[in-house]
C-alpha cells in the first residue's frame, strides 16, 4: 500500500528549523547528515479544471512539514558505502522524535559541491524509503523526504564569499528523486494559519545511552552510581525553582491575589537573576563544548593522517 | 539543462586543424603532495591550487596516491578540473572533477572524498543529464559487481581504488547507454546496436539538448593493426586509434526514406603526425545501407591510407638524406615522422636558414620552405623571416636527390630576391 503513496506535493519547513539545520551543517568541520523529522498534512483538493480531468487519485494530496532534524556524530553513520540503510543502527532507533512528528528523511550537506544527488545519496534515499517503516499512524509513514545542502564552489576564497544552497526532493517508489521547492513558514499574515498551526518543540538531543549501559551492566555499583546521579540531578532541580514553592505561588490565585502585586514583582525579579544565571552556564557550556569539538577536531586531523 | 561539456582547444579527441599543440604530458604539471608522491594535473587547477588564500593546500596523501595512481596508470586520457575542499576552513583539498573519455567527448563526475574520514569511501556526482544514471540500483540492470566490491571493502590505503571505481562507473555507465537507446522506439537503432555491438570497444550514447531532435552517437573503434607498432622509434605513450563518429537521428515513426547518418573520422590527436584524418575521404553511405554493411569498406580504405602514410614517412626520410649533398648535414630535423628538417646555407657573405615544412601527402604535395636571415633582424631583436614558399617547380615523380637539386636551383635566385628584401626590411 505504501508504495502507491503519492510523493509529497510539497514541503515547508519553519524559518528557525531551516536556520537551526544550515547553522549546524555551516560550522561542521567536514561533510555531514543526519535525520529530518516532521509530519504530514493533507492539503486542500485542486481546484476544479474544465480540462480534460484525471482521474481523481484515491489519496489526499500531502505536504511535509519538517519539524527538527538531528545531525549524526560522523559521516554514514546509518548507511554502508553502497548507501544500503541498517533500520537496526543505533542512531536510526534510539533517535526518539517528539510527539506529533516521525523520521520523514534525511538531509546531507557538502561544501563545495554540485547541487545534483550523488550515487550514494540517491541509494540512501530509496533504501531508507524501503526499509524504514514506521508503526505510526501518520498520513506518510515512510521516510522520503531528502534535503540537499552545499556552498558555493566559488574558486575565490579570499573573498570569503559563502553562499549556502539547498535543495529539497522526494523519492519516487520507482526510486527517482523528484525536486521539490521549499516554502519557509514564517510569521506574518500570508502564514498566519500556518503560524497559528505551529507547534514549538525543543527535543533534547540523543544521547547513545547504550554504550554507557553496556559499561555498566555487570557491576552492581550501576544502582548506586545511578541513584546518586538522581539525587544530584534532583538536588539541581531543586535549586533552579528554589523560592518558587507551590504554596507561594498559591496564594496568587484566588481572593487574595489583588493585594500581591509585590509578592508578584518580587518573584519576577527573582526569576530574573534565575534567568542571568541560566544564561551564563549556557555560555559556559557551550565554550566547552567548542573546546572539546576543536579538541577533537585535532585528534581526527592527526587520525587521518593530515598533520 | 546544461549541455554536455564541448570540445576544448586542448582535448584529445580535438580534431580541428590547429597549429601544432604541446603534448598533453608537457602542458601538465606535478604537485607535490604531502607524502613526497605527486599528481599531474593541468594548467588551471595549478592557478587554482596556487591562489593566495590556497596556497598552503595540498591534497591529502591518501587522497593523492589514489588521484596519482589513477592519472598513470589509466589507459585513459583522464584529467582533474577544479580540486577544491569540503572542509570549513578549506584547508585540505578533497573533492575533484573528472573529465572521463567518454564516445568521443568527455563525462564529467565529481568525485568527493572526506578528508577528516579517508576510511569512508568516495561518492560521485554525475552530469545533470544522467539525472537517472544509479550505478548502485541493482534493478537498474546496469549495476557492476566491479563498482559494488570497490565500495563495500574501499581500503583508502590501496591506492588501485579509485582506478577501479572509475572503470567499473564508466563500463556501468556505457551499458546504462545502451539500455537507454535499446529503450527507444526506433527499429533501426535497435538493429544496429544488436548487430554491431560485438566489436571490441564501441561506445554509444544519446545526445541530449532540449533545443535539438534526439540523437544517438556511436563511436566506432577502426582498424585491428596496432598503430603504434607501425612507426620506427614511435614516441606515443598511449595506443593511437582512429574511430568512426556516427550519429543518428531517432526516429520513432515508420518512413520509408532514412535519413543517412552523419559520419565523421575521429582520431587521437598524436596521430596527426603521420596521417591527417580530414584528408581520408569517407565512402558514400547508401540508402538503406547499415553500419555492418558500410564500416567494411571504410576499413580497407582507410588501412591503404595509413599504409601510404607510413610509406610516405620512408620518402621524406630519402628526401631529408637527400639534402645533404647540396646543403651539407642539417642542423635539425624530426627523426620519427620527418615532417620537419633545417638546412644552413650561404650565398656570397649571406647566411641564411632554409626550413622544410612536410604534410603527410608528401611527395604529392611538396614541401613548405621558409627562409630565415641570420644577419637581418627586426626591431624587436627577432630574425627576419621570408612568407612561406610552395610555388617553386616540383614533380613528385622525380627521384629525392632531383627534388633536392632543384629545390637548391630554386634557391641560388630566390636568396638574392629575400636578401633584398631584408635589406629593405632592415633600412625601412
Amino acid at each position: 500500500m505504501a508504495d502507491e503513496l503519492p510523493p509529497f506535493d510539497k514541503i515547508s519547513i519553519p524559518g528557525p528549523v531551516l536556520a537551526a539545520i544550515l547553522h549546524s551543517c555551516s560550522s561542521s568541520s567536514g561533510d555531514s547528515d543526519g535525520l529530518l523529522f516532521g509530519r504530514a498534512v493533507p492539503l486542500p483538493p485542486h481546484e476544479p479544471v474544465d480540462d480534460v480531468t484525471p482521474a481523481p487519485s484515491p489519496f489526499p494530496t500531502l505536504a511535509a512539514i519538517i519539524t527538527s532534524h538531528l545531525p549524526s556524530a560522523s559521516p554514514t553513520s546509518f548507511f554502508d558505502p553502497l548507501g544500503h540503510v541498517d533500520p537496526n543502527s543505533p542512531f536510526l532507533c534510539c533517535s526518539s522524535p517528539s510527539p506529533g512528528s516521525h523520521l520523514i528523511g534525511w538531509f546531507s550537506a557538502r561544501r563545495r559541491s554540485p547541487l545534483r544527488p550523488s550515487m550514494r545519496e540517491r541509494a540512501v534515499s530509496l533504501s531508507m524509503f524501503k526499509t524504514v517503516i514506521q508503526d505510526s499512524t501518520d498520513l506518510h509513514p515512510r521516510p522520503s523526504v531528502f534535503l540537499l545542502l552545499s556552498s558555493s564552489a566559488s574558486a575565490n576564497q579570499a573573498l570569503h564569499a559563502h553562499v549556502e544552497y539547498w535543495q529539497a526532493f522526494v523519492i519516487r517508489p520507482g526510486g527517482a528523486l523528484e525536486p521539490r521547492s521549499v516554502s519557509i513558514i514564517n510569521v506574518g499574515p500570508a502564514f498566519r494559519g500556518q503560524y497559528g498551526a505551529y507547534i514549538p518543540e525543543s527535543p533534547l538531543p540523543w544521547i547513545p545511552w547504550e554504550l554507557k549501559r553496556g559499561d555498566d551492566e555487570e557491576g552492581e555499583r550501576w544502582s548506586l552510581n545511578g541513584l546518586r546521579q538522581v539525587v544530584h540531578e534532583q538536588q539541581l532541580l531543586d535549586a533552579s525553582t528554589e523560592g518558587f514553592e507551590i504554596e507561594r505561588l498559591g496564594m496568587l490565585v484566588g481572593h487574595r491575589a489583588a493585594e500581591c502585586t509585590s509578592e508578584v514583582e518580587n518573584l519576577y525579579k527573582k526569576m530574573l537573576v534565575k534567568l542571568k544565571g541560566l544564561a551564563w552556564q549556557v555560555e559556559e557550556s557551550n565554550a566547552r563544548v567548542l573546546e572539546q569539538e576543536n579538541c577533537n577536531l585535532e585528534l581526527r586531523k592527526k587520525l587521518a593522517g593530515l598533520e | 539543462m546544461p549541455s554536455r561539456p564541448t570540445a576544448q582547444p586542448d582535448l584529445i579527441w580535438s580534431d580541428s586543424t590547429e597549429p601544432d599543440q604541446v603534448a598533453p604530458t608537457n602542458r601538465a604539471s606535478k604537485i607535490v603532495a604531502h607524502s613526497g608522491t605527486s599528481v599531474e594535473v593541468s594548467p588551471g587547477i595549478i592557478e587554482l591550487l596556487l591562489s593566495p588564500s590556497m596556497a598552503a593546500d595540498t591534497l591529502p596523501p591518501l587522497i593523492a596516491a589514489q588521484l596519482n595512481h589513477l592519472l598513470s596508470n589509466s589507459p585513459l586520457p583522464i584529467k582533474v578540473d577544479q580540486i577544491r575542499s569540503g572542509c570549513k576552513s578549506a584547508q585540505y583539498p578533497d573533492r575533484f572533477t573528472l573529465l572521463i573519455p567518454f564516445c568521443l567527448d568527455f563525462i564529467k563526475w565529481d568525485f568527493i572524498f572526506n578528508a577528516l574520514y579517508p576510511s569512508v569511501a568516495p561518492d560521485v556526482v554525475f552530469s545533470p543529464e544522467d539525472a537517472d544514471f544509479c550505478p548502485l540500483d541493482v534493478e537498474g540492470g546496469y549495476a557492476s559487481t566491479v563498482v559494488k566490491n570497490s565500495l563495500v571493502d574501499w581500503n583508502s590505503k590501496d591506492s588501485t581504488r579509485l582506478l577501479a571505481l572509475v572503470h567499473g562507473l564508466r563500463d556501468s555507465y556505457l551499458n546504462y547507454q545502451k539500455k537507454r537507446i535499446g529503450e527507444l522506439d526506433d527499429a533501426r537503432l535497435k538493429f544496429e546496436i544488436n548487430t554491431v555491438f560485438s566489436r571490441e570497444g564501441i561506445e554509444v550514447c544519446m545526445v541530449p539538448g532540449p533545443d535539438r531532435p534526439e540523437e544517438v552517437k556511436f563511436a566506432v573503434p577502426l582498424l585491428d593493426t596496432d598503430l603504434n607498432k607501425l612507426v620506427l622509434g614511435c614516441p606515443w605513450k598511449t595506443e593511437q586509434k582512429i574511430y568512426l563518429q556516427v550519429v543518428f537521428p531517432v526516429i520513432r515513426t515508420y518512413s520509408s526514406t532514412q535519413t543517412a547518418p552523419r559520419l565523421k573520422l575521429v582520431s587521437s590527436s598524436d596521430l596527426k603526425s603521420l596521417l591527417s584524418i580530414e584528408d581520408v575521404k569517407l565512402p558514400p553511405w547508401l540508402d538503406g545501407m547499415c553500419m555492418a554493411e558500410y564500416l567494411p569498406t571504410l576499413e580497407d580504405n582507410l588501412n591503404l591510407q595509413v599504409v601510404e602514410s607510413v610509406a610516405s614517412i620512408g620518402a621524406r626520410r630519402r628526401f631529408i638524406e637527400a639534402l645533404a649533398p647540396h646543403f651539407g648535414r642539417p642542423l635539425e630535423a624530426d627523426p620519427v615522422f620527418c615532417r620537419k628538417a633545417t638546412v644552413a646555407a650561404v650565398s656570397g657573405t649571406f647566411n641564411f636558414l632554409v626550413s622544410f615544412s612536410f604534410s603527410t601527402q608528401f611527395p604529392r604535395q611538396q614541401p613548405t620552405l621558409t627562409l630565415q636571415s641570420c644577419q637581418h633582424f627586426t626591431s624587436q631583436g627577432a630574425p627576419l623571416a621570408s612568407s612561406p614558399i610552395n610555388d617553386y617547380p616540383w614533380s613528385p615523380r622525380w627521384d629525392a636527390s632531383q627534388m633536392a637539386e632543384r629545390i637548391f636551383d630554386f634557391l641560388v635566385d630566390e636568396c638574392l630576391n629575400f636578401k633584398k628584401h631584408c635589406q629593405d626590411t632592415q633600412q625601412g
